[in-house]
């Protein structure tokens, strides 16, 4: 009977994974890992005799595999289970927290950006404007206590350490940060920091101008989701992960908000739509554009030359100012030091998070 | 193809065990030949012809040894064949490495062909071979049937990775076999505890090994490098081991009985006990056609040790084609050559327990000849594993043990008969047979469905792979 039984069960097993998939449809996208699924793989010679109709079958299954983010799920909670303490470049560390791993840097790529950064630096030295650069350390140095035991992380400090050797004018937000460190300052589930530790940095920035910022509790805050998983959950796609809230911090909110040269003009910088998708860090100023110009009651004109980590940093600055302008350099192609003349800035900020500056090629074109 | 993917398992397998079953007796061979001929062409779509030449040459070669049987000729279709078919192994494993290695010695610039090896082929040149010797030396019969010829030759389950199958110990199921619900069940059963052998324990193991391999040999410590060489001793032998299950599973299915290929062989207390539990079909390959031809141990002392070393480098050349295998195999020809002449009968007298030290040792610290195609490197990481590396362990080190230990743990476990034992006790439970059978089968169904379903989800996550720097 035993084998009976064991026989009919692996066939059965066999003719559900055969049949099973051909009844669903083919999906497209994977929101989960957002990028294309492999479709059903064209026959031609060519690709037979190449092998490589054989090899995207097998992506095609797997990828088509009915309840394919189940199986998924699946896999991580037995690595869970079996004390696994990293998966897909995120360590599973304390309190829920997913934290992307970062081991080292690309010094090349690092000196180079520092060397046009300082470039920058000097020009706006000799044009009086005063500039400053925030290098963002990570989650896995501001919380280190909650990484697994003997995890092996980069020294972002010998980073800090290399651009003020080289007479970088650093806003350090590495001790405002760790100060902080038990607050809800970074996501648990995504590599950015929270409004929260954007509104700490924005302090110790604010006290290196010389200002005081307006204490924390005195700003109108709005929690804009509590579903919100980001990136370091997809990468390991843990089902018991919690899901982070996000919160915008605002004294007033008409602002006008003109997105690549008023390609897109609007009057708030939450581009709610977005929290509808999972890509929900993207509230904060329309995900990333190459130019971003918000107008608020202040005096003067900041330029943020930054990556995704000033997106929600600028809430805090947009009432401070006239005029806040961020720069992407990723996606900007023309010369800094013309758009900061033509626009009659009045003072600089370089936002980057360490991992970021260390690799981006596009910071290096900021002296142009 | 491999069997550990969803090909094979949602694609190819259901479609060949339904073709297979619903052809008549006569035709299953011929549904079997042309299946394998699928499965191997899937993967290498060109040296399917090779293969075939390999059947069409030895098929035609037992019917020339039969044919002049008696005569001065009958010696022709065996020297064709050897010859055909180690010219097709040294043509495309050996020329190669041949030619780079006379470029080194002699300063020389001899071509060389960069094609790549053909799946299998070190598996069915041997059993191809094995076929015509064994109709020359009139141990097997001559198979006048091409279908049934070729269906041995391509049989899918043990065509990539063995095990090696001796035409003799099939010769009888190629023509008559029985297909019955409890071979199927237990073929079964077999695949399923190899899929995952080599899903869920090789393949994570094998991360472990993967690390260290990559680590530069100067931030490397010694109980890194130790514990690396455990990795890879485990997976190669889940990965192997994994592979013979898949194949004797899949033979049992489809009415064969494959020989065994290995027993426990991490539970020897000696090295020559070692290679009785590991890899046996290839062990009693080289026995069969090299060691006893050339003599074996009844020829005296001397000439018994130098059969042994020959049989253990031409072994460690079979297993690639470059220096380090063949130092491989010379590491374990000087170990068994030891435990013939004095180690074998010291080690009767020790306590047992010291004979298993030496002999996981002498496995695991073979692994660095092993793991290592350049020397260079292989000499390196040598050394840290006997102190001249970034001293004897540091946090990364730690770090590697922690994550690793309950899989290093199960694997551990895995290697030896424990889980088999406690069936046994399980099947000989004294109670009401249709009790006991109801239990069994109980165990056995969730033993299946739980690995097939964790095998599974290792699979498709296979192909995860998030897509998140667009807009960092």
């Amino acid at each position: 009977m035993r084998n009976k039984v064991t026989a009919v069960l692996f066939c059965l097993m066999l003719l559900a994974g055969a049949t099973a998939h051909l009844l669903l449809a083919d999906r497209v996208y994977s929101e989960n890992e957002r990028r294309e699924l492999q479709q059903k793989p064209a026959v031609s010679s060519k690709t037979v005799f190449s092998g490589q109709f054989g090899s995207e079958t097998e992506i095609y299954l797997a990828d088509q595999f009915p309840g394919r983010d189940g199986w998924v799920a699946v896999k991580t909670i037995c690595e869970r289970l079996l004390g696994k303490r990293e998966s897909g470049g995120v360590y599973y560390a304390d309190d829920g927290y997913l934290i992307d791993i970062y081991r080292s840097w690309n010094g090349k790529q690092t000196t180079a950006n520092v060397t046009a950064l300082k470039a920058l630096q000097d020009a706006m030295d000799n044009a009086g404007i005063p500039m400053r650069t925030m290098l963002v350390p990570t989650a896995a140095r501001i919380l280190s206590d909650k990484l697994p035991r003997y995890a092996q992380v980069a020294d972002e400090q010998k980073v800090l350490d290399y651009a003020a050797l080289h007479g970088i004018r650093l806003c350090d937000v590495t001790e405002a940060l760790s100060d902080h460190k038990d607050e809800y300052i970074y996501y648990r589930t995504d590599h950015h920091w929270t409004s929260l530790g954007a509104y700490y940095a924005y302090a110790a920035w604010m006290r290196d101008r010389g200002l005081t910022a307006m204490p924390i509790g005195e700003w109108t805050k709005e929690q804009l989701s509590d579903i919100f998983r980001g990136t370091t959950y997809n990468k390991v796609n843990d089902p018991l992960a919690a899901c982070d809230t996000i919160d915008a911090y605002y004294k007033n909110t008409a602002h006008t908000v003109n997105y690549n040269r008023g390609y897109y003009v609007t009057d708030t910088i939450y581009e709610r739509s977005y929290l509808e998708g999972r890509d929900q860090y993207a509230v904060f100023l329309n995900s990333n554009q190459e130019t971003t110009v918000i107008t608020g009651p202040g005096t003067g004109k900041l330029l943020i030359i930054k990556d995704s980590y000033a997106n929600c940093f600028a809430q805090f600055t947009v009432d401070d100012f006239a005029e806040t302008h961020l720069i992407d350099m990723r996606f900007f192609r023309g010369s800094v030091l013309k758009y900061i003349a033509e626009n009659e800035i009045t003072e600089v900020l370089v936002l980057y998070n360490i991992p970021n500056f260390t690799s981006d090629t596009a910071v290096a074109r900021c002296c142009r | 193809m491999v069997f550990s993917s969803l090909t094979f398992l949602f694609l190819f397998l259901p479609a060949m065990l339904l073709l297979y079953y619903i052809t008549p007796r006569r035709g299953k061979n011929a549904v079997l030949f042309l299946g394998s001929l699928v499965f191997y062409a899937w993967g290498e779509p060109v040296y399917v012809v090779l293969m075939i030449f390999s059947t069409v040459l030895d098929y035609t070669c037992g019917r020339l040894v039969e044919r002049y049987r008696g005569t001065s000729k009958q010696k022709i279709g065996l020297i064709i064949s050897l010859c055909g078919n180690l010219g097709l192994l040294f043509f495309f494993k050996y020329a190669d490495f041949l030619a780079g290695t006379i470029n080194n010695l002699a300063g020389l610039s001899l071509p060389k062909h960069d094609l790549p090896l053909p799946i299998g082929i070190s598996f069915y040149t041997f059993q191809t071979m094995s076929y015509t010797i064994d109709v020359y030396r009139g141990t097997a019969k001559v198979q006048r049937n091409i279908i049934s010829f070729g269906a041995y030759v391509a049989l899918f389950p043990q065509l990539i990775a063995g095990p090696i199958v001796r035409y003799r110990d099939i010769a009888a199921e190629l023509d008559t076999r029985t297909h019955s619900f409890d071979a199927f069940g237990e073929g079964a059963r077999r695949f399923v505890t190899g899929l995952a052998k080599k899903v869920l324990l090789a393949n994570n193991i094998g991360l472990l090994w993967d690390a260290v391999s990559k680590t530069d040999v100067a931030a490397l410590t010694t109980a890194g490098a130790w514990l690396g060489l455990i990795a890879l001793a485990f997976q190669v032998y889940f990965d192997f081991s994994g592979y013979s299950d898949m194949a004797i599973g899949l033979g049992r299915m489809l009415g064969f009985h494959f020989p065994e290929n290995f027993n426990y062989p991490y539970i020897s207390a000696s090295v020559t006990e070692f290679w009785r539990r590991w890899h046996i079909s290839l062990g009693a390959w080289f026995r069969d056609y090299v060691y006893i031809p050339l003599g074996g141990n009844r020829r005296g002392l001397a000439r018994h040790l130098f059969n042994i070393v020959i049989v253990w480098l031409l072994t460690g050349l079979w297993h690639g084609a470059s220096w380090n295998y063949v130092l491989w195999g010379a590491w374990y020809a000087a170990v068994l050559l030891c435990e013939k002449l004095f180690l074998a009968n010291l080690l009767r007298k020790l306590p047992r327990f010291v004979g298993h030290v030496y002999t996981l040792f002498v496995i695991v610290f073979a692994g660095a000849l092993f793991g290592f195609e350049n020397i260079r490197r292989g000499f390196s990481f040598i050394k840290v594993l006997f102190g001249g590396g970034a001293g004897l362990i540091n946090d990364a080190t730690r770090y590697q043990v922690l994550s690793y230990a309950p899989l290093l743990v199960i694997c551990a476990v895995a290697s030896t008969p424990l889980v088999a034992w406690i069936g046994r006790k399980i099947a000989a439970v004294n109670v009401r047979h249709r009790f006991r059978e109801g239990l069994l089968t109980a165990c056995d169904s969730l033993r299946l469905l739980g690995l097939s379903a964790l095998s599974l989800a290792y699979l498709i996550s296979g192909s995860y792979n998030p897509f998140l720097y667009f807009r960092f």
